[in-house]
């Protein structure tokens, strides 16, 4: 049963097309990749889903809603959560508040409930320790405190991904999480991905260039060139496709 | 890690000081210095509500000396006109400045960075010329004499306001200095525990990056607007002490000037830190009220010139305020003092630093499709 329903986006930056009638599935707890050479239009349909983007053609609907309906902050509300390709953290915050930013859409309280303090202390404990579990879970408990700057990006990566994760999505989508990571690096976070989301049943969208680890993980694989789908399958029926061949290494000659 | 951010050993020496300070100064000073202190406060207070617009929200304002005025009036016309006990005008200062702020705040959901400090600046520089305009309800350029007719009976004179302690061996300045002492404790407290909570990490967020809060979830323009407001709520706050302390008001107090001194308090203080405004304010309040007239009169016209050597000077040493600076240095002390552990995880980080280094240069093909 798809959660997550893609119908006919077509998204114009001026004379440029960055999407062109794309249209795609994805299932309930699937973990599904889009792929496809560069400009092709991966981000372009994660910022439509995340409500950055307006399109100018088409339909997305989240688990029977209708998100172009929904305003960008409330994304968050209905359980997607994203991280981004050249990161989106907050700077002057320490790590284990990036985190705790993540679990913005599942906390109440505005300004005069947080100026009082004491209704918001049971909250913010409960947040606290959850964003404490998170960090353990990604392994990088020991930085809570670290200011957020000055830390390597591969690790910057991890946070994300923790903040991401704070804000119990049912929805993950996920833009280039193994680029700036060691080969190491790169296979922890596949594990990762693939317990964390599997033990919470989160649904992944991922926007991938790292085909080992695409192959591995993703069941279902949603190949892209120049704003539209060009193949769709399994990994390996991706992988032998010669539209997706001549995708990526140019048509024979 | 976890003994930088909370109080360490340094941090609660100094607010054991601090507090003993603030508590014997006004038993060891002459009444007009103890008025004195209580305008410190009064910026200081202001600084602190100016501090979560721009420091923690990052929406830089010129025009708080016109919210400061707006609740120093607001206080001026309940007590004299409405006839409004003393205290219950400054939470209604506060409201009246919310709602000000809100609407001034209007404008920055469409701008931001330095047209919105022109448009707070318009704010601040027309003022002074609304008061005189209006001078029926504000008594125009002559001001207004803070006089309760319910609470003091008599001539004009006796009615004006003022503060009689009820307690014995304590003189009306030092009680007025610890009520307000109070009131600034009250707003600062408020501050920390809205900047530490989730409203403070969305203002945060917000400043350094908008995309990354509104994927999150938060509400960018409704927070933008609530911060404005609650800010300039803030002000007014001070605002109403400065009108209670010098029972009038007249409108060459509330000058662009204003503005300017309350934002060099956040900055020299410390931006978002949450005490460094106040020590702005103190520090620029021993300036101008302590050392300023000591100085020889020769010197006297110089007095901009010296302040503004020094505000260049600490913008080059400590560019993060006096608070910001002293973080720093604590943080380096206690790095170099628990080394062992700490040494390993800066070692272990230069690592990872080096291996993406590596690694970003060994994937240059952009397509990057390795089946």
């Amino acid at each position: 049963m798809p959660i997550l329903e893609v119908d006919d986006i077509g998204v114009r930056f001026g004379g440029v097309r960055a999407l062109d009638g794309l249209s795609f599935d994805v299932d309930k707890g699937q973990i599904c990749a889009l792929i496809g050479p560069n400009g092709a239009g991966k981000t372009t349909l994660f910022n439509v889903v995340s409500r950055l983007y307006k399109p100018t053609t088409g339909t997305v609907v989240f688990d029977g809603t209708d998100l172009l309906s929904v305003p960008a902050d409330q994304i968050a509300d209905l359980g997607i959560a994203r991280t981004f390709q050249n990161l989106a953290l907050v700077q002057g915050l320490s790590v284990l508040d990036n985190v705790k930013v993540g679990s913005h859409a599942r906390s109440h309280g505005g300004f005069w409930s947080c100026a009082l303090y004491f209704p918001q202390r049971a909250e913010e404990k409960r947040i606290t320790a959850e964003a404490m579990e998170m960090l353990e879970r990604i392994g990088l408990a020991d930085l809570a405190d670290h200011p957020c700057s000055a830390l390597p990006f591969g690790t910057l990566k991890r946070i994300e991904l923790a903040r991401a994760l704070a804000s119990e999505p049912r929805l993950l989508m996920l833009d280039e999480p193994a680029s700036g990571l060691t080969h190491q690096e790169v296979d922890e976070l596949g594990d990762l991905i693939r317990t964390t989301t599997a033990d919470l049943g989160i649904t992944v969208l991922l926007v991938e260039h790292h085909m080992a680890m695409v192959m591995s993980l993703s069941e279902k694989v949603v190949v892209m060139d120049l704003g539209s789908k060009i193949a769709e399958g399994t990994p390996a029926e991706v992988r032998d496709d010669p539209m997706v061949i001549s995708a990526y290494l140019g048509a024979p000659a | 890690m976890k003994s930088l951010r909370g109080v360490g050993p340094v941090q609660s020496v100094l607010w054991a000081i601090a507090l003993v300070v603030l508590i014997v100064l006004p038993f060891t000073s002459a009444p007009f210095r103890v008025e004195q202190y209580i305008t410190w406060m009064t910026i200081a207070v202001a600084a602190g509500g100016l501090n979560l617009l721009t420091g923690y929200n990052g929406q830089i304002s010129v025009g708080h000396g016109a919210l400061y005025g707006t609740g120093a009036y607001t206080v001026a016309i309940l007590v004299t006109d409405a006839e409004w006990p003393l205290l219950p005008t400054v939470i209604a200062a506060a409201v009246v400045c919310f709602m000000v702020g809100v609407i001034i705040g209007l404008p920055a959901l469409r701008i931001k960075g330095l047209y919105l400090a022109l448009v707070t600046l318009a704010v601040a520089t027309l003022f002074p010329l609304v008061i005189e305009q209006f001078s029926d309800l504000t008594g125009g350029s002559g001001g207004l004499t803070l006089t309760s007719e319910q609470l003091y009976r008599g001539s004009i004179r006796d009615r004006r306001v003022k503060w009689e302690s009820p307690i014995d061996g304590l003189a009306s300045d030092q009680w007025k200095y610890f009520i307000f002492l109070g009131i600034s404790i009250v707003c600062f407290v408020v501050i920390a525990a809205i900047v530490k909570s989730r409203v403070g990490r969305s203002l945060v967020a917000i400043r350094d990056n908008e995309t990354a809060a509104e994927v999150s979830g938060i509400n960018v323009s409704r927070t933008k607007i609530i911060t404005f407001g609650v800010s300039a709520g803030i002000a007014g706050i001070g605002g109403a002490m400065f009108a209670l302390n010098k029972g009038q008001v007249n409108p060459t107090s509330f000058t662009l000037t204003l503005s300017i001194y309350l934002l060099v308090a956040v900055v020299l203080g410390g931006a978002s830190t949450v005490i460094g405004p106040a020590i702005g304010a103190v520090i620029y309040g021993v300036f101008i009220d302590v050392i300023a007239p000591e100085l020889p009169e020769t010197l006297e016209s110089a007095t901009p010139l010296i302040l503004g050597t020094l505000l260049v000077a600490q913008m080059l040493m400590a560019p993060s305020g006096i608070v910001g600076w002293f973080h720093d240095l604590t943080e380096k002390v206690s790095r170099r003092r628990q080394g062992g552990g700490k040494q390993d995880k800066n070692v272990d980080v230069t690592v990872t630093t080096h291996e993406v280094v590596a690694e970003t240069d060994l994937e240059t093909d952009p397509g990057g499709f390795h089946p």
